[in-house]
């Protein structure tokens, strides 16, 4: 029943959903209802077993009878006082405790933990650019009829990533990333003027370079296998908080660092800005 | 209830409970599954299902998952109460490796993950599915076929050696209600006897408390290991820079055309997938990005991870002995780092 709970708290409480206007969370959407029903049948199950704890039931032989072979019974462990009260204390202390102190949310040494190699350079599906003529998103995959497609131009590219007001083209930082990985697609966005806003990344202990890394928290499942898809970006000011938010102008260039290219965005200004209204990418 | 300021300690706390929430429903599903299993399901009436050669029982057990789809976490509970059953092992083992894999949503969302590529295409996203499937389904027969002459006492928990009274024409008499009338009647397995005492005929409601019970007490037992395998790969996922491991798995990787050539790589992706965690129907959607490793090392980690992983380890202690568990796991590994190997040896060839 505490388990049922705790699960009821977190999804009615809403802690438990990454949210909108929030950095904090545990899961994706499609994982909440699961956690509902599951609160609900667990406090259902112990309520039930409570009341009809006086019913004697699945007992498999009578215990006037000797027998000698073992027998189970609802009881946790071995049936011993000592048994019970260990798997009690493992069963309630650690969910307890983890219930009452966790921070919803992730310090700025596990995100720099999480982040992946920039030899293994992960971009969701849904923020790569799609080379097919037709396109009218930028969410729309590339499949093996696309990659036969007639060169991919500059105007191709603003069908699908319109300049804004400022004459600049607004993408996602896994955008940025995902252009990297396409030289066709590299060689257009090249030079080009970008806005993009993102989370300034920690450094690392002992890094004294000016270039730091902004990025976008993505979530497949949970919090678990949420990283941070990052790029660098030049002459930040020094005085960039981690994980505070900035908008950033610049131009896109790329670099080769052990035959694996690097996004870099040459910075034209940085600012410090609100947060967006996803936190987290799914 | 306020919640405090990201920490150290914080980082743990929420990994961890991210991964309690994901999978006790999950969890919570088997145990429930278990229950009905345990009261509603006649002993050995599984043996009415299966063929009656082993041989074609262990392939067919490879196949339930397509039928069953049960993740890794569900069909723990699952499994050791159709052991109590008289679910043979062999098939119980073979189902229990498979099902996390061989079931339709990891084979879609598998697919899902390694279509739109670059440099990939229906192609070899059908290439990877089939091939994660087929070679996972290979391997769990061959478990089946290698523990099916195996003693169960070499193999489980002595909590579930004990096998459940044989249900006879009066398959509902499991309760110890007070009835007036003797009883006689006869088990054939090993504590066959006559006994002429208190018996039941239970009702519809007591098969439900019975059930109920049961999916409770397996729920407490499983989630109890599960947390401690939860807490501990939140400690890695928080505390061991990931990028780093990568950076020596992916410095192993080469393009040269010799078996072998990715020993390492296969190795930590495997050790990566094992520290993980991650649920079979989502690890796919990691690894299909990881541009940087060999096709090999990408197929050991996905058929890897599913079998045998740090939360899991902590759920089959509550099934296996650890001096069976052990050098099943050590050759799994093997095994599956030999067939990775051989995987990307092939497609360099190719």
């Amino acid at each position: 029943m505490l388990w049922g709970a705790i699960l009821l708290y977190f999804y009615q409480s809403g802690r438990l959903l990454f949210q909108k206007n929030t950095a904090s969370g545990y899961l994706d959407i499609s994982f909440c209802t699961p956690v509902l029903l599951a609160g609900i049948v667990l406090i259902i199950l112990g309520l039930f077993n409570f009341f009809t704890k006086n019913i004697e039931a699945h007992c498999h032989h009578d215990h006037s009878e000797p027998h000698n072979h073992s027998h189970e019974h609802p009881t946790l462990g071995n049936g011993s006082l000592m048994s019970f009260l260990f798997y009690s204390f493992f069963l309630i202390t650690p969910i307890t405790i983890a219930s009452v102190y966790t921070p919803d949310r992730l310090s700025a040494q596990a995100i720099l933990n999480k982040q992946r190699s920039k030899k293994s350079p992960f971009v969701p599906q849904q923020f790569t650019i799609n080379k097919s003529k037709n396109s009218t998103g930028i969410n729309t995959p590339i499949t093996s009829d696309t990659l036969a497609l007639p060169a991919f131009t500059l105007k191709d590219f603003e069908a699908q990533v319109p300049k804004n007001e400022n004459g600049r083209y607004p993408l996602e930082v896994p955008e940025l990333f995902y252009t990297a990985n396409d030289s066709e697609i590299r060689d257009i966005v090249s030079g080009l003027p970008i806005v993009t806003i993102g989370q300034v990344m920690p450094k690392n202990k002992g890094d004294e370079s000016e270039m730091r890394r902004i990025f976008r928290l993505y979530i497949e499942c949970c919090i678990a296998d949420a990283e941070p898809l990052s790029i660098s970006i030049s002459k930040s000011p020094q005085t960039l908080r981690d994980l505070s938010w900035v908008k950033v102008k610049g131009t896109m260039t790329y670099q080769t660092e052990n035959n694996v290219v690097v996004p870099i965005l040459e910075v034209e200004s940085v600012e410090e800005t609100d947060k967006p209204e996803d936190q987290s990418l799914y | 209830m306020p919640t405090t300021d990201p920490s150290s300690l914080g980082d743990i706390f929420v990994v961890f409970l991210g991964i309690l929430f994901e999978g006790v429903p999950y969890i919570l599903l088997g145990t429930l599954i278990s229950g009905i299993i345990d009261a509603y399901l006649p002993n050995n009436a599984l043996d009415r299902f299966l063929p009656k050669s082993n041989i074609l029982s262990i392939l067919m057990s490879g196949l339930l998952g397509l039928l069953l789809p049960v993740c890794e976490c569900a069909v723990v509970p699952v499994i050791r109460r159709l052991v109590k059953k008289g679910l043979p092992l062999s098939c119980a083992l073979t189902y229990m490796f498979s099902a996390p894999i061989v079931n339709p949503i990891t084979a879609l969302s598998t697919w899902k993950a390694f279509s739109n590529r670059p440099p990939g295409s229906w192609e070899s996203s059908a290439m990877m599915t089939c091939s994660r499937l087929l070679i996972a389904y290979l391997v769990c027969v061959g478990i089946g076929f290698a523990v099916r002459n195996l003693r169960p006492n070499l193999i489980l928990v002595p909590k579930l050696l004990t096998k459940e009274p044989e249900d006879d024409s009066h398959s509902d008499c499991h309760h110890c209600e007070d009835h007036s009338h003797d009883h006689r009647h006869e088990h054939d397995h090993d504590h066959c006897h006559d006994h002429s005492h208190n018996h039941n005929h239970h009702s519809t409601s007591s098969k439900l408390v019975a059930a109920t019970r049961t999916a409770q007490r397996d729920f407490l037992d499983v989630v109890l290991y599960f947390s401690a395998g939860a807490f501990l790969a939140a400690l890695f996922i928080t505390k061991v820079k990931q990028s780093s491991i990568e950076e020596l798995a992916s410095g192993f990787n080469t393009e040269s055309l010799m078996w072998g050539n990715d020993l390492i790589g296969v190795s930590i992706m495997m050790a990566l997938a094992f520290f993980l965690s991650l649920c079979s129907t989502s690890d796919a959607f990691l690894v299909a990005q990881m541009g940087a490793f060999t096709v090999g090392s990408k197929l050991a980690f996905l058929i890897f991870g599913p079998m045998v992983d740090l939360k899991l380890i902590f759920l089959y202690s509550t099934i296996f002995k650890k001096k069976f568990l052990t050098p099943l796991i050590i050759a799994l590994f093997f095994i599956i780092g030999m067939i990775g190997m051989t995987w990307t040896y092939l497609s360099l060839q190719s």
